[in-house]
């Protein structure tokens, strides 16, 4: 039977159980160093500003902020919280845990005093639809931040690659493979071609020179954005067929093959739909 | 020491040169909402200890003849380079391009699978971004939200203290619709010769009466949203009708103005 969730702030000792809980939830992005160095080593660290929510002695969920001095417009500053990593055990998920460790930061009494008036925080737009706009109220903030990346090798690819050849041989995946092999090439961006040989044995990479000398079945080209955008779009294959039509995106090769890219569709969905870099 | 351009000199980081980082950052970057001022102290936190930054992933750029930094980037040897700063001049492109070449060297040695930056949207920087084979990609979204609408609208009408009171006159009751449990649902704003204060409360005879949606409310005073189209939306209701004009002109006197922008340094 589930104990009663209780909800304190963190308190010298809580860190070993912070960090493994942090470190389940975003993996290495949070592992003890970064924990350390975030929080304990940040100059705004305030210990009165995480909150842990506790069942019978263990922690099962926590919730940071920082203080920080923000610029609103002009010259105006203003303080503000940074809501940073907030995350409850998966088995303790759906049962208000968050909501309610999101409402004890900010009943906080560090918040009144200091007169904090602005909380901000860095999100998926998904996830902050769904949940942090109706239990904050956040909304989108007016942020001109552009990112620009530049691939320099495929090594995280072949790791989800290596991940999925995995799962294929284990069972986890019924799937049946389509034999083709596929050559990526990015156009503008400078980052190294790909070459993808699908059989029934698997998934294999190769990248840079080798990949551009292979024969392949199929040619794809196209610029990175346009693999961005088609991968972080919801309707996929609308995406893709929008930039065959506008050639932002290529494919030829054999006639009798180009059919069967179809089948591969959900192999190069698994490969790039996840972090590729 | 390197040499790349005859009037530029490119070196590593050493000790004694964060006052002068920090002051450029601050001159490049002070423009912007969302703008964190850098002291010694955060810099030091935010980049040098930062557990993937090593001091010679820091490259600075100083023009020969005259010793003055000129620009800079923190690279970590994740792929992310955390913070990159150049002073505008005539030759920002060239700074660029030299800081840009040599942090991907860096990160080729170090043996990282990509190079990650992020910039101001409107950045004249941009092709050299893609002459170097950047490509855009989407960064993390920035979301804002309030803890108190009364200090912010404290906040924001002390700021233009002055100019209020000279335009306006006024006591504005404002009813807020839909607003979350730990926000107010109402407040006034009383502006009298040359004083304005924020009230808890709604003014008994107010000289306008608005009614705002909470969210749309937020959206005006971040300065997503015109107050004009929040109005045409039938989201603000103004009561006289005859005010509308006057809160249509209060509210976009409030509201913040610049765009934002964060370093990935700022966000994790």
């Amino acid at each position: 039977m589930e104990g009663k969730i209780f909800y304190r702030k963190f308190r010298e000792g809580d860190e070993g159980a912070i960090k493994n809980l942090i470190e389940s939830a975003f993996g290495d992005f949070l592992s003890g160093r970064y924990w350390s160095w975030k929080y304990k080593k940040n100059p705004y660290f305030d210990c009165s500003l995480v909150v842990v929510a506790e069942e019978d002695g263990k922690i099962v969920g926590c919730n940071h902020w920082l203080i920080r001095t923000f610029k609103l417009s002009g010259s105006l500053e203003a303080k503000a919280v940074l809501a940073a990593d907030i995350t409850v055990k998966p088995e303790y998920r759906q049962k208000g845990i968050g909501r309610a460790l999101i409402r004890s930061l900010r009943a906080s009494e560090t918040i009144k005093n200091k007169g904090v008036a602005v909380v901000y925080m860095f999100a998926d737009p998904d996830l902050a639809k769904h949940f942090h706009a109706p239990v904050a109220g956040y909304i989108p903030a007016p942020d001109k931040t552009v990112s620009y990346i530049k691939i320099l090798s495929w090594a995280k690819l072949k790791e989800t690659v290596n991940f999925l050849n995995e799962k294929m041989k284990s069972g986890k995946i019924e799937k049946k493979l389509p034999r083709i092999s596929l050559k990526i090439t990015f156009r503008n961006s400078q980052a190294p071609t790909l070459y993808l040989r699908i059989d029934d044995k698997g998934v294999e990479v190769e990248e840079g020179d080798v990949a551009s000398r292979r024969d392949a079945d199929v040619t794809i080209s196209g610029d990175l954005a346009t693999f961005e955008s088609i991968k972080i779009g919801k309707r996929r294959k609308w995406k893709i067929l929008k930039a065959l039509l506008t050639g932002k995106l290529k494919i030829k090769g054999k006639f009798t093959k180009l059919f069967g890219i179809r089948k591969a569709l959900w192999i190069l969905e698994e490969i790039f739909g996840g972090k590729i870099t | 020491m390197l040499m790349h351009e005859k009037r530029y000199v490119v070196r590593n980081f050493v000790h004694g040169d964060e006052a002068a980082i920090i002051k450029l950052f601050n001159e490049v970057y002070e423009k912007y909402g969302g703008f964190i001022p850098r002291t010694v102290d955060y810099w030091r936190w935010c980049c040098l200890e930062r557990p993937d930054v090593e001091e010679d992933g820091i490259f600075l750029v100083f023009d020969r003849k005259y010793g003055k930094l000129e620009g800079y980037a923190v690279v970590g040897t994740s792929g992310n380079i955390w913070e990159f700063c150049c002073r505008s001049s005539p030759n920002t492109e060239v700074v660029a391009s030299v800081l840009l070449e040599k942090a991907i060297m860096y990160l080729k040695k170090v043996g990282a699978s990509h190079v990650n930056i992020n910039v101001p949207c409107n950045s004249f920087l941009s092709r050299v971004y893609e002459k170097l084979g950047f490509s855009k990609a989407s960064p993390p979204k920035m979301f804002v939200g309030l803890l108190s609408l009364r200090e912010f609208i404290s906040a924001l009408v002390d700021y233009k203290k002055m100019e209020l009171t000279k335009k306006f006159d006024e006591d504005i009751a404002v009813k807020v619709k839909n607003a979350p449990s730990w926000i107010e649902n109402e407040f006034s704003i009383k502006i009298r010769d040359e004083e304005i204060m924020v009230l808890d409360i709604l003014l008994p005879s107010p000289t306008i009466s608005a009614q705002i949606e909470f969210t749309t409310l937020c959206l005006i005073l971040f300065g997503i949203m015109h107050p004009y189209r929040a109005l045409l939306s039938l989201k603000v209701k103004v009561n006289p009708f005859w005010k509308v004009s006057t809160m249509m002109k209060f509210l976009s006197s409030i509201r913040v103005n610049d765009s934002w922008f964060y370093p990935l340094g700022d966000y994790g």
